[in-house]
């Protein structure tokens, strides 16, 4: 019943909007936010250092954020990050715990990029959306 | 040479070889606990480091601040010492996945090399994942750091040891030089060379001379301590001897007390068995000098029934080599007197031959051991008895009391210690007699009282009470003890017998009321026969007058001619004659005597008239007077005996009281006051009904004397007189109900029709014949209610009949009260001849329930199936009283409502009685204890707790047995009594 339900609710996950400030692209490869967001790539075109930032573990959206950008748990998610900082090998994100503080911080922050669930997309300055491209 | 070289091996070498092991060991523990502690303080700073991080690591999956873990790694990466950082995650399979920097390096490895590393882990917890973190660092650097560490150390302790050998070599050639050089010049003065070496510098002749100088000062110092020696020597002795004769003056006295205190010691010796007993106590235990020492004869004068309890007191401290004490008694052989003594010994290795001996003390008790016992039972007394105990302190606080006087007050022990005696007075005790009993005892005397006390639940209780001060032996007061008797019983008997003594001198003077009343009636009545002399013509008797002049008749009244008729035609002379009036009869008025005239009785009266011419003649008919005071006189007769009577049983009863009152104070000598005291109640008002009734009929027959019968028989003619008690004699005494005389006098109406009387007169006419007992009416009687004082006469004939029902009550309430006291005395005399009989039982068990009506009266119903024909042979007022305490239990159990069965059945050898009630079962944990002394389960007060006891002792002492059996229906005492004929 559980697996049933667990099913039910992936198979619900909302899409998800990335955006951006002043990171030198309005569209962005699926290939490359993948990359970006494993801490694989920490510098964009125009030479600025990426900001990664995610909803905070507890937010109650963060599963679906993690699920659509990571396809992980939110362990697994945490479990990626606490071995990539404690080696070196990547800068830590910036979490949130709500929608607002990340678009808010995400303005002020060149180089930033974020996520958030496709229903909170109003929130977002048509400005900073970036479109994703398979 | 040879000298200086033992000096050096003796002293100076293995004084070397311990400098140099005492600075190896060090070399050799310095480092080692060197490394021991960097390793300890490594170890901390590593699990510093490794809580740290694991603290990091929570917080940043805690927080999501990576950042924070980022600066925690770059710290503990500055730490070069770190040869590897972990964080090791537990999966729910317990697998474990490694995250290690550098990432180059294997931390299982690592972790399993504990030879080359050591690693420290500490935990982290967090809802998404636990784990550890892990720390290692390589042991060969921490050695490497140690080594370098202790280097300048080994140097120091090298350069340490060198100079000091250098150092012990010059001093010991400082000191041995000079001596050897003594030695050579000695040598050489033996050898006659006397040029003496000098030594080789200045340093060393100016120590030989202060060596020198050295030797003769301590010459003169030991000088000097001998004659200090000498000095104390002298002293000591001194102080020797007068310790010594101090000793024997404390011996001396040790003696004189030992003497009176009948101590005295001794010693036995157990490989030669020998006993060494001093002097006194030789005189303790009575023996002479030539009394032979060994355990045999020592044993032989121990009392005979403690002489196995010596012998293992003894054979039980050898065994332990213990110390003993015990208390036995001998038999003095000096005068055979037997005495107690305490032993105290012990069981002691002798220093001399190293062999055990028994050595010890033995004292003469044998009087406080007889104050002891009699102290003992002193207090057992006190203790239980049945007087209640208080003793106080001198400010008269109560510091103890027996457990009578807990009874008596309803206190408990804790309630009354530290309290004053006042506790037990209220504002009915006599203050009088408190301040009387202050008085005493403020001047040191004994007193004795009566107190009237209130107990704790409010009972008041009469206590006769004799207080005694304690005195010691200085003569002070040092505190007061009361010994208290309760005599409430015996105070409200008091008061009982003084309302029956009033009552009785009120019967008295009632009685003697009454025969005033009769003397008055009888004076009145002669008065009234007087005035009818004054008035011939209304005489219903003959009066004539003799006029003695002319020899002829002056006047004969009507009576006389109806009466005497043609008697008076005789010639005058002759009719004198005939009245037997001869010339004597004619000097003065005087009785002459009785004259019969057919069939007829008057008695004749003279008088003389006018100058003696005319002799007057009254011819009293006392005919029907005669035979009416035949009648009175038998009634007086009765009257005067019921009197009689009534004066005998009161006396009787009073005599009875007395009696009582006597058989009291015995039934409370064995024991038995409760059981009397409860039925003195029931007693009082079975005496109490019969004087009521006794009273009552004689204010009756005193109404009925003064008001009922001589009124109306100075009403009243001779012949009506005659009418009312031919009248009386028909009646008969009979009791009706008020519904039975009703019907009765309606019946009697009903035979009155004929009769021409108004119905009131009728009515009371039928009630007086009904109350009389005559139920038909027949001519006779209607004759005579139609005379005209029908009413009179036959309320003459009814108070007749109402006197001699008064005076049968008076016998039967007599009789009734007799009965009471009878079944009293025969219950109270039980013990005065306590000799076993024959008697009837079922007699006996109807005694006890006369005793006893007035409490099963008030509810209660009790069936004695016992046959007629039972006799048994025991102690027959005994039994009354195992009668008296069932009955009287099951009447209390269950508040006088209930029925109770005496029922009899036998065996061949027992007679069994069966006494059974309906009231409250007792509960089964108890039926055991309720024949146990003092066990009751009656409020305080109400019980002794005795009873029962009492009745299973006077069963058992006639061979018979009680038993009691409780269920939900019934209770039952089952008494067994043998069967013994004397015949």
């Amino acid at each position: 019943m559980a697996a049933l339900w667990m099913v039910s609710q992936w198979g619900m996950a909302q899409s998800v909007v990335y955006f951006g400030n002043d990171i030198g692209m309005s569209s962005i490869s699926n290939d490359k936010v993948q990359r970006v967001f494993t801490g694989k790539e920490t510098l964009w075109k125009n030479g600025k250092t990426v900001v990664i930032c995610l909803p905070g573990t507890k937010s109650p959206k963060a599963q679906e954020v993690f699920t659509k950008v990571y396809n992980k748990s939110v362990k697994e998610v945490q479990k990626f990050w606490l071995s990539l900082v404690f080696q070196g090998r990547a800068k830590s994100p910036v979490f949130f715990d709500t929608e607002q503080e990340m678009v808010d911080y995400v303005k002020r922050t060149p180089g930033a990029i974020g996520v958030i669930t496709a229903d909170k997309k109003s929130i977002v300055p048509s400005n900073l959306l970036i479109s994703v491209n398979n | 040479m040879k000298f200086k070289s033992s000096i050096f091996t003796q002293i100076w070498l293995p004084y070397t070889i311990i400098v140099l092991v005492l600075i190896g060991v060090l070399a050799m523990y310095y480092p080692s606990r060197q490394r021991a502690l960097l390793s300890e303080y490594k170890m901390a700073e590593l699990r510093q480091q490794a809580s740290t991080l694991a603290l990091s690591v929570e917080l940043s999956l805690e927080r999501d601040d990576f950042p924070g873990l980022t600066k925690t790694m770059n710290h503990l990466q500055a730490d070069a010492e770190l040869k590897a950082v972990s964080i090791a995650t537990i999966e729910s399979n317990k697998s474990v996945s490694y995250m290690t920097i550098p990432d180059t390096v294997d931390h299982e490895k690592m972790e399993l090399d504990t030879l080359r590393y050591l690693t420290i882990e500490h935990p982290f917890s967090h809802p998404s994942m636990n784990g550890y973190v892990a720390l290692t660092i390589s042991k060969e650097d921490l050695k490497k750091d140690v080594s370098a560490m202790n280097r300048p150390i080994f140097l120091f302790l090298t350069l340490i040891a060198a100079v000091i050998l250098v150092i012990v070599y010059y001093l010991a050639n400082l000191i041995t030089d000079p001596i050897k050089l003594v030695k050579e010049n000695a040598m050489a003065l033996q050898q006659g060379d006397f040029s003496l070496k000098q030594s080789k510098n200045s340093y060393q002749a100016k120590e030989l001379i202060s060596l020198q100088d050295s030797l003769m000062s301590l010459s003169h110092t030991l000088k000097e301590q001998k004659d200090i020696n000498d000095q104390l020597t002298a002293g000591l002795e001194e102080e020797v001897q007068l310790r010594t004769n101090n000793l024997f003056k404390a011996l001396e006295d040790l003696n004189v007390a030992q003497t009176i205190s009948k101590l005295g010691s001794f010693e036995y010796n157990l490989e030669n068995d020998t006993w060494l007993g001093s002097d006194n106590l030789k005189m303790v235990i009575g023996i002479q000098d030539d009394f032979i020492n060994d355990y045999d004869h020592i044993m032989a004068i121990v009392f005979a029934d403690d002489v196995e309890e010596v012998e293992q007191t003894f054979q039980n401290a050898f065994q332990s080599k213990g110390r003993f004490e015990l208390n036995f008694r001998l038999r003095r052989p000096i005068d055979q007197e037997v005495i107690w003594v305490k032993c105290i010994g012990e069981f002691v290795l002798d220093d001399k031959t190293n062999d055990f001996k028994l050595a010890g003390v033995l004292q003469d008790i044998t009087e406080q051991i007889h104050a002891q016992e009699e102290l003992s039972v002193l207090s057992l007394v006190a203790k239980k008895t049945s007087n209640a105990v208080i003793i106080t302190d001198k400010d008269r606080r109560i510091q103890w009391v027996n457990e009578s006087a807990l009874r008596i007050t309803g206190y408990e022990m804790d309630e009354v210690i530290g309290q004053s005696p006042k506790m037990f007075q209220f504002e009915k005790t006599d203050r009088k007699e408190i301040e009387r009993i202050n008085l005493a005892l403020a001047e040191g005397k004994s007193v004795w009282s009566e107190l009237l006390n209130r107990g704790k639940t409010g009972n008041e209780y009469w206590l006769s009470i004799n207080i005694v001060p304690l005195i010691n032996a200085k003569q002070d007061v040092t505190g007061y003890m009361a010994v208290e008797n309760d005599i409430t019983e015996r105070k409200e008997m008091e008061l009982q017998r003084e309302q029956y003594v009033k009552l009785l001198e009120d019967s008295r003077a009632e009685i003697r009321s009454i025969n005033e009343g009769l003397e008055k009636a009888v004076e009145e009545k002669t008065k009234h026969i007087a005035n009818l002399a004054l008035f011939p013509e209304q005489n219903p008797n003959p009066v004539i007058e003799f006029d003695l002049l002319n020899a002829k008749l002056n006047y004969v009244n009507p009576a006389a001619k109806r009466i005497l008729g043609e008697l008076l035609n005789l010639p005058f002379v002759e009719l004198l004659l005939t009245f037997n009036i001869t010339s004597h009869d004619l000097q003065s008025e005087h009785e002459k005597g009785e004259f019969h005239y057919e069939g007829l009785i008057f008695e004749i009266n003279l008088f003389m008239l006018e100058e003696k011419k005319i002799l007057r003649a009254y011819l009293h008919n006392i005919t029907e007077g005669k035979q009416n005071e035949e009648k009175l006189s038998h009634l007086v007769s009765q009257l005067t005996h019921a009197e009689s009577e009534l004066r005998e049983k009161s006396d009787a009863l009073e005599k009875s009281l007395d009696e009582l009152k006597l058989a009291q104070s015995e039934i409370v000598s064995k024991e038995r006051l409760s059981t009397l005291g409860m039925l003195i109640a029931g007693i009082a008002h079975e005496i109490n009904t019969p004087l009521g009734a006794i009273k009552a009929s004689g204010e009756n027959l005193k109404y009925l004397f003064t008001e009922g019968v001589m009124k109306l028989i100075a009403q009243m003619e001779p012949s009506e007189l005659m009418l009312a008690i031919r009248f009386y004699e028909r009646a008969q005494i009979i009791n009706l109900s008020t519904l039975e005389e009703r019907q009765y006098i309606q019946k009697v109406i009903a035979q009155m029709s004929d009769i021409e009387l108004n119905d009131r007169v009728k009515t009371k006419m039928a009630r007086m014949l009904v109350q009389m007992g005559i139920f038909t009416i027949d001519d006779e009687i209607k004759q005579w209610m139609r005379l005209e004082k029908a009413e009179q006469i036959f309320q003459l004939s009814l108070n007749f009949v109402l006197i001699l029902r008064s005076i049968n009550t008076t016998t039967a309430s007599s009789d009734q009260g007799s009965k009471v006291v009878k079944a009293l005395n025969s219950f109270a005399h039980s013990n005065l001849s306590a000799q076993k009989s024959n008697f009837n039982l079922k007699e006996n068990v109807d005694t006890v329930l006369t005793i006893l009506w007035n409490k099963i009266k008030q509810g209660s119903r009790v069936v004695n199936a016992i046959p007629d024909d039972i006799v048994c042979f025991g102690l027959a007022e005994e039994m009354s009283q195992v009668w008296t305490n069932l009955v009287n239990n099951a009447l209390q159990a269950s508040g006088n409502n209930c029925m109770i069965a005496f029922e009899y059945t036998d065996t061949p050898t027992h007679h069994v009685i069966n006494v059974a009630n309906d009231g409250p079962m007792i509960p089964s944990e108890i039926v055991d204890k309720i024949f146990e002394p003092f066990f009751t389960t009656k409020a305080r007060g109400e019980g002794t707790g005795l009873g029962l006891n009492i009745v299973r002792k006077i069963m058992e002492k006639q061979g018979g047995s009680i038993v009691c059996e409780s269920d939900e229906r019934l209770t039952r005492f089952i008494v067994t009594l043998p069967k013994i004929s004397t015949e």
